[in-house]
């Protein structure tokens, strides 16, 4: 073996490459003393110096550069791709190749740890079959005096209204205790036609004589469903309140109503009102509703006031 | 300082290495910058292709040590620093041939999911107390005429139940609605106590294997419908039902029914399903709808 001891190795000539070439499977060995083999690679200026060094272990594998062009390789990462060897004659191939992907498997849903989810997201409406069995599809508060209230409905579906009812004039907005309500069915909204319709129910006796007892009732005819309580007739309460299932059609549609006005002295406790209504069945047309229309007994005088409240729910059925 | 300039320098012996020794601690193996920065270059054995080391340019001012990995190299395995000692120009990064880094998803902003919709099969059941206190339990449609003359709906114990019935249409007039209640070995109740009111004819009990609501014939056609609540709670077993045939006047029938446990001795009895038909056995024809719904208690 033949050593030269020298500090310095420097290429002859300008631009000139300084080529170190083994013989045979020979290597280009940078050897350890008092610390393991260090290659520095230092700037053009000589001032900044970055070194690769040995490890400290009994390691003695061979790391080959990666095999592919590095201009593609933006954003990725060093990888050993293979191995040949174990041990002492372990040849590792590296390789650049991307990062993993996020796994997106087995998710824990406690590691969404902030944000809320969109409610475009949801789907809408959520299955019935969760527990999203009753929907909310409107609140409607008056501001001010109106003489009808009208909803659009989807056909052969089930509702449930609930209605917090305040009566007064049309003309001012003050209170009275003379208004009542009507409900008028409608096939179709704009162009649509009222339906006729029939009852059957439950209610104060004051109909025909004013009294104090309760009496079934029946409407044959017409296009009005009559929410029959003191109010349309005598003085009661300046505000009621009402729960309606209805279900708007498919073959038949119905409404099944029970109101309740405000006590007044005198009456208030035969001031109820329960029936069943439908579409006559005499009549020709769709027996179905998509418009229904809440109306004073009187809309040219009377009028449902602000702070009227109707809840409107549908029962979902998917 | 002594210094050799040439343009290569070779071993000298077959398959010799050449081995550059420095000396001392500090002492190692130094490529100086020329005219550009200090580059390592591994050539092929034919010479053709070299692939080249080189350090960061001087303006990223960095001294840093790289200590080649002190685990054995692996398969599939990436090059990750494993720590540090120093800092800056004496900083010394110790490599190790590590896993990739984790890829599982954490610390996830919900509002991050910016598209696309939750399939409705994703979604479990709620709870009553997040607001779901009302599942759809079953929806009943009848597709054809003169084919179904029983539609049952198995229930659960100790629970609330909401049954409606839409557009009901049966094949025959003159014919009434029929709920039978079973146990759990589909064997129809006895001793149930129904109490009706209607229109015509005023109330009405009658105790019965079945619980019809008693409407008067006279004012109804061939449509019905019905909203029902049910209870399957033990000795508090009971169905509450508004009845009606639309179209017609005259014809509003609610019906309370329970079962008889002096009939029974006090002892409870089920309800395990419950089944609808008619009392004249017609058809449910087509359109037919009967929805359970279940009140969540939790």
């Amino acid at each position: 073996m033949s050593k030269i001891k020298i500090n310095q190795i420097e290429s002859l000539t300008t631009d000139g490459d300084l080529s170190i070439t083994p013989n045979g499977t020979g290597v280009f060995e940078v050897a350890g003393e008092d610390d393991n083999g260090t290659l520095q690679l230092n700037t053009l200026t000589q001032s900044n110096k970055v070194k690769i060094k040995g490890p400290s272990t009994a390691e003695n594998y061979t790391m080959i550069l990666p095999t592919t062009d590095i201009d593609l390789s933006t954003n990725k990462i060093l990888k050993v791709d293979s191995i040949t060897g174990s041990g002492s004659t372990a040849v590792g191939q590296l390789a650049y190749t991307d990062l993993p992907a996020e796994d997106g498997n087995n998710l824990n849903a406690s590691n969404i740890t902030s944000g809320t989810l969109a409610s475009a997201r949801i789907p809408s409406p959520l299955p019935a079959t969760t527990g999203a069995g009753f929907k909310l599809i409107s609140t409607t508060t008056l501001s001010s005096q109106v003489s009808q209230i009208n909803f659009t409905l989807d056909d052969d579906s089930l509702y449930k209204m609930i209605g917090e009812l305040r009566f007064g004039y049309l003309s001012n907005g003050s209170a009275t205790t003379a208004s009542g309500m009507y409900l008028k069915l409608f096939n179709g909204s704009g162009s649509g036609y009222q339906q006729e319709v029939v009852a059957t129910g439950y209610n104060a006796d004051f109909i025909t004589s004013g009294g104090t007892y309760a009496q079934n009732f029946n409407t044959t005819s017409g296009q009005t469903i009559y929410s029959y309580t003191k109010t349309l007739t005598q003085a009661a309460g300046s505000s009621g309140h009402f729960l309606a299932e209805f279900s708007t059609g498919g073959k038949n549609a119905w409404l099944f109503l029970k109101h309740r006005d405000q006590a007044t002295s005198g009456y208030y406790e035969y001031n109820f009102h329960e029936q069943k209504a439908s579409i006559n069945n005499s009549q020709s047309n769709t027996k179905k509703f998509t418009y229904l229309r809440l109306e004073t007994n009187n809309s040219t005088n009377y009028a449902f006031i602000a702070n009227t409240k109707l809840y409107l729910y549908k029962y979902m059925e998917a | 300082m002594t210094k050799l300039n040439v343009n290569e320098i070779e071993a000298n012996g077959t398959n010799s290495n050449v081995k550059v020794v420095g000396k001392g601690a500090d002492g190692g193996c130094e490529i100086k910058g020329g005219t550009n920065d200090a580059t390592l270059q591994l050539n092929c054995s034919a010479q053709t292709h070299g692939v080249k080391l080189k350090t960061p340019p001087d303006s990223a001012a960095q001294n840093y040590t790289i200590i080649l990995p002190d685990n054995q190299i692996d398969a599939n395995k990436v090059l990750k620093v494993k720590s540090i000692t120093g800092s800056g120009a004496t900083a010394v990064g110790q490599l190790e041939y590590a896993d990739a880094p984790s890829t599982t998803v954490t610390n996830m902003n919900a509002a991050n999911i910016t598209s696309g919709t939750l399939p409705t099969a994703r979604f479990d059941a709620f709870n009553a107390s997040d607001g779901a206190g009302l599942v759809l339990i079953n929806k009943a449609t009848v597709s054809a005429d003169n084919t179904i003359t029983t539609i049952d709906f198995d229930l659960e114990d100790n629970t609330l139940y909401r049954l409606v019935g839409k557009s009901i249409t049966l094949s025959a007039n003159n014919d009434n609605l029929k709920f039978e209640w079973l146990d759990s070995s589909d064997q129809v109740q006895t001793n149930i106590v129904n109490s009706n009111y209607r229109y015509s004819s005023g109330s009405y009990s009658e105790t019965q294997s079945y619980v019809i609501p008693w409407d008067d014939q006279s004012y109804m056609g061939t449509e019905f419908a019905f909203v029902a609540t049910i209870s399957t709670k033990a000795y508090f077993n009971y169905m509450m039902l508004n009845h009606y045939a639309p179209g017609y006047a005259y014809n509003n029938c609610d019906s309370y029914s329970t079962f008889d446990l002096s009939a029974t001795g006090g002892a409870a009895k089920s309800i395990n399903k419950i089944r609808l038909k008619t009392n004249n056995g017609n058809y449910f024809q087509s359109e037919t709808q009967i929805i359970l719904y279940k009140y969540n208690e939790s």
